[in-house]
């Protein structure tokens, strides 16, 4: 398969969505890239995203630790069956 | 009818980590940070009763974790001495310095930060919140847990494409939320 200069909107924001992930493969984004040359709409939305990943990488997002959870989990369950 | 519900079976679920975020700059212990979670969780269920569904049930979570943290350090300033600052210094020359390097605190600006990426933490919470559960629950698999894709598929048996529609969903959700509450 060659590579795919000219894809529709649906097509780029889906290739945005995937390389905010790091999962978007080397045509593809060159199909974005070209999308986003002509296309003022994808890229407005390539930036908000774009920020959005970075705001979520900046964040201390602190989970729960996964065993804390399993802990309160069963508490909360012994309590809710008495 | 009451706008909002209870249902306990889904709190540790939908806001565990909510309560941690807000909890750990709070007191910075993990085990109290549990502790006082897992008081305001079955303080929630004695007085679900007393819930009149007038707040989100976030809302109200918080609303006794707040008062957990307060008697938390009520009970450990009744211990006295330990909330007090103390500055000693071991050699004469410094002596004398402290205000100045009070001044240049450069912790302070450091926890500065800590709080605003916290509270950044706590919107992106919250805003999750709003999102419709299955759609909030891929998202967090993907984006903060950092699983990929093929694990999120199986689990919830879906295909890749249904899940970058689903996140695709979410992120645009997310950012107009972020952008009304954080900007």
């Amino acid at each position: 398969m060659g590579v795919k200069l000219f894809v529709g909107c649906k097509k780029a924001g889906f290739v945005c969505d995937k390389s905010q992930y790091r999962e978007a493969g080397l045509k593809e984004k060159i199909g974005l890239i070209v999308h986003l040359t002509y296309c003022p709409a994808c890229r407005n939305y390539t930036k908000r995203n774009n920020k959005l990943t970075k705001l979520l990488n900046n964040t201390t997002v602190k989970k729960m630790p996964e065993e804390d959870k399993k802990i309160l989990r069963q508490r909360l369950l012994e309590e809710l069956s008495k | 009818m009451p706008d909002h519900q209870l249902d306990p079976h889904k709190w540790v679920d939908k806001y565990s980590d909510y309560l941690y975020n807000y909890t750990i700059v709070r007191v910075s212990d993990r085990e109290v940070a549990q502790d006082l979670i897992s008081e305001t969780f079955l303080a929630g269920l004695k007085s679900m009763k007393n819930f009149k569904g007038e707040a989100s049930e976030r809302t109200w979570l918080i609303s006794i974790l707040k008062r957990k943290i307060i008697d938390h350090y009520r009970k450990i300033n009744s211990k006295k001495g330990k909330a007090e600052v103390h500055i000693d210094y071991t050699d004469d020359e410094s002596e004398g310095d402290w205000l100045e390097e009070r001044v240049a605190d450069n912790y302070d600006r450091t926890a500065e930060d800590e709080m605003e990426n916290n509270e950044l933490g706590l919107a992106i919470f919250a805003c999750l919140d709003k999102l419709p559960e299955k759609q909030a629950a891929i998202f967090r698999r993907k984006t903060i847990d950092g699983q990929d894709t093929e694990t999120i598929c199986n689990e919830f048996n879906i295909t890749p494409s249904n899940l970058w529609v689903i996140i695709h969903r979410a992120r645009t959700a997310l950012a107009d939320c972020l952008e009304k509450n954080w900007f």
